[in-house]
């Protein structure tokens, strides 16, 4: 509980800005860039950083339900709403 | 190194990479392969020979993802870094994800460890139409670098050549520097220069792993005179920002390192069966189906009517009762006569005519197919989808999809799955998962009793289902509430589905009986000797009597009470007696009794893993809370039973 209340705050009033939004906002199938992490849960934060979900890296949607599914680099991983939601990230421009 | 001394090799790197196929490759022994992570929760260790006069002992470990330990199978591999001096660590990688797998590699060369980097799973590297410059990254690492295919064997030799020069430290290592930035540097010197101690790993990693707050090296490192100044400078930084700092940093210079030596193919191959697997098994509604073909085909048909019905019928009719039982009866009157020592070994409870007729005609045939079973699923990377499609059910009961792994297992044999609980990652999930694996689910031996026992009416087997069902939801949700702690939160690596190899689901399967037969088996022949004195003193009539009473209040006859009692310290006493019982009690008791025999404290062996595990107090106030818990249920379904008119 404790958790999400401060997320929530740190959440919306940022999403305002360029593109940044929650990983559960991403289109499914879409190219995104890792924006940055929250960093109030260091337990959270760590396992993302070891298993490489930093910022920068690229990340692929691939399903929301039941849990969120995206890719990076070539592997998959599930990942629940709190920790899914702790993951910023904004939309490649990438050739246009 | 003289020699003939043994050389020590740690095999180490992230879940589902392929160690203990490499392992077994190496050593020949095998070491449980599976596709998902977290199977591997102890360390395996084996013995290679390499020329003629050496020795090498390889460790396979847990997986392990960073030196900044998250679960416990990750503290094992550290610990056995920490304390073994090994004389090489074989990093396994994924080829294809080696970008992301790398910052380890670097970790472990700032240890100043023996690396060796293995790019294992080159095939799938190779399907995805890319390719790794291998001499030009050894060259930039400056550590060897394998690539394997652990599977097929291929690149094995010219990995033991490689793991030959580095134990017999004839390979020459060039230091890779990594540099944290100017303020980060400065605290990593400022602490090396306070480190005093000798230690298995660089000081400069001490450094690191203390800045980041890491609480294993923080009590390896206790004993320091500085001990209170290194914690001042700990203490002076956020410890979550500067492991963000370092994993960008070391992440930074994996990419630039791998961005040059590897190609990537422009067109992706995709592997057809593969991608159709993904869709199936994700799909909401497909995956429900599968749930289902598994329960009904496998569960329901394998295990229940082929294991515990047909197979069962056909040891313990044709080969026990025609043949060993009598033979074996007349040989002990021969020798013992009618005497208490006979009826050790044999007789209506004997070691031999019960429990060694019960583990090989009853107990052997419904494991061997439930973890022939449980084998094919878990290989086939089946288990995690499961887990991804529960996760938000058991959210509810504070869970994450992760213990669907054990509590599966559970219904196989309650004591192994009590070991896998180590890969949970907080210790209140473990505890939750501990308790309802003693309180809720029954194992093989178990199913194959009530199944033999409520077979006959499909009513009393789902009045069974369904109370045990509530019971482990109702469980759940009290445990959830008060149990200390923040809830499970769920991660998990999706491994691709891939074909379940026939060659490993035996060699696995085969291994869990193995394990079985040798950890669980013996501990019931010990219970078989305290069975046999407790009835000699007399102190198992007192405890019988006394379980008579709550057996009483459920509407259950006095003879149920020497059943649970039994039941507890061999499995195959309690059930045995059942078997007897089921001529002269109803149906109501028979499902009242199955229920509180499911329910009732787990077997000795179950207990004993408990108490390693989870720690004595922790088992013993779950064997207590679990034994009126069995009771009450079973007195208020009684209850129900007979004011909705069940005979
Ligand atoms: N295609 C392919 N699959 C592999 C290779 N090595 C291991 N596997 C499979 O990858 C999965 C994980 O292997 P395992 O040895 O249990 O990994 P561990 O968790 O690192 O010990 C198993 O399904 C193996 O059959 C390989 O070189 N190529
Ligand atoms: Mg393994």
């Amino acid at each position: 509980m404790r958790m999400r209340n401060r997320n929530r705050k740190g959440g919306f009033e940022s999403t305002a800005d360029s593109g940044r939004m929650r990983l559960m906002e991403a289109t499914i199938g879409d190219k995104y860039i890792v924006e940055s992490i929250d960093k109030d849960d260091p337990a959270i934060l760590r396992k993302l950083c070891s298993m490489g979900i930093l910022p920068g890296v690229e990340v692929i949607v691939r399903r929301k339900k039941p849990t969120i599914i995206f890719e990076v680099y070539h592997s998959r991983f599930a990942v629940d709403k709190l920790i899914g939601d702790k993951i910023y990230v904004k939309q490649l421009h990438s050739h246009r | 190194m003289s020699d003939n001394s043994m050389y020590k090799i740690l095999l180490v790197g992230n879940p589902n990479v392929g160690k203990s196929a490499l392992f077994y490759k190496l050593t020949g022994k095998y070491a449980s392969v599976s596709n998902y992570p977290g199977t591997t929760v102890s360390i395996t260790s084996g013995k290679m020979s390499i020329g003629e006069h050496h020795e090498v002992e390889i460790i396979d470990t847990p997986g392990f993802y960073n030196m900044m330990t998250i679960t416990e199978e990750e503290k094992v591999t550290k610990q056995i870094i920490l304390d073994e001096h090994p004389d090489a660590v074989v990093h396994v990688v994924d080829a294809k994800n080696i970008e992301r797998m790398l910052p380890l590699t670097l970790q472990l060369i700032e240890a100043d460890l023996p690396v060796i980097l293995v790019l294992n799973m080159f095939d799938e590297l190779k399907n995805r139409g890319m390719d790794i410059q291998i001499s030009h990254l050894e060259h930039d690492l400056g550590i060897p670098v394998v690539e394997t295919v652990a599977i097929k064997g291929e690149g094995v030799s010219n990995l033991i050549s490689r793991i030959t020069s580095v134990a017999e430290g004839r390979y020459t290592y060039e230091k890779l520097n990594v540099n944290y930035g100017e303020k980060l540097e400065e605290k990593i010197a400022g602490i090396q220069s306070l480190l005093k101690g000798e230690y298995a790993i660089s000081k400069r990693s001490i450094a690191l792993l203390a800045l980041q707050n890491d609480s294993d090296i923080l009590t390896h490192i206790k004993n320091e005179p500085e001990f209170n100044k290194i914690k001042k400078i700990v203490g002076e930084e956020d410890a979550a920002e500067i492991s963000l700092s370092i994993s960008h940093v070391l992440h930074n210079l994996a990419s630039s390192i791998i961005k040059e030596h590897i190609k990537n193919s422009t067109k992706k191959q995709k592997n057809s069966f593969q991608s159709f697997a993904d869709k199936v098994t994700f799909h909401p509604v497909f995956s429900l189906i599968i749930v289902a073909i598994i329960l009904y085909y496998g569960f329901y048909k394998f295990v229940g009517q082929f294991g515990a019905g047909f197979l069962v019928d056909f040891i313990e009719v044709n080969i026990f009762e025609n043949y060993i039982n009598p033979s074996v009866n007349s040989f002990f009157r021969s020798i013992l006569g009618d005497t208490i020592f006979f009826n050790l070994f044999a007789g209506e409870y004997g070691i031999i005519t019960l429990g060694l007729r019960y583990a090989i005609a009853i107990v052997l045939p419904v494991v061997s197919t439930f973890f022939l079973l449980f084998s094919v699923i878990e290989d086939s990377g089946y288990l995690v989808r499961l887990s991804m499609s529960l996760d938000r059910m058991f959210k509810k009961i504070g869970l994450s999809g992760r213990s669907v792994i054990p509590l599966i297992l559970g219904l196989g044999c309650g004591t192994m799955a009590t070991i896998v609980t180590r890969t949970l990652e907080t210790k209140r999930e473990r505890f939750v998962v501990t308790f309802l694996l003693a309180l809720t689910i029954p194992c093989s031996a178990q199913l194959g009793v009530i199944l033999g026992i409520l077979g006959v009416s499909f009513t009393a087997l789902a009045i069974w289902f369904v109370t045990i069902l509530i019971v482990f939801i109702f469980a759940g949700f009290v445990l959830n509430r008060y149990t200390k702690g923040e809830p499970a939160t769920f991660f998990m690596e999706i491994p691709p589905i891939r074909w379940p190899k026939i060659g490993n689901v035996l060699a696995k399967t085969f291994n869990r009986l193995k394990w079985y037969a040798l950890e669980v088996i013996p501990i019931f022949v010990y219970a078989s000797i305290l069975i046999w004195v407790g009835k000699i003193t007399k102190i198992f009539e007192l405890l019988t009597g006394l379980l008579a009473y709550p057996a009483n209040w459920a509407g259950l006859p006095d003879k149920m009470g020497e059943i649970f009692l039994y039941g507890f310290f061999r499995r195959d006493f309690g059930a045995a007696g059942m078997y007897d019982l089921t001529d002269v009690m109803t149906l109501r008791e028979l499902t009242v009794a199955t229920v509180i025999l499911t329910l009732f404290v787990p077997c000795i062996a179950q207990f004993s893993v408990m108490i390693k595990e989870r720690g004595t107090k922790t088992a013993v106030m779950i064997f207590l809370a679990v034994i009126p818990f069995a009771f009450l249920v079973g007195t208020i379904l009684n209850q129900i039973l007979l004011f909705w008119g069940m005979a």
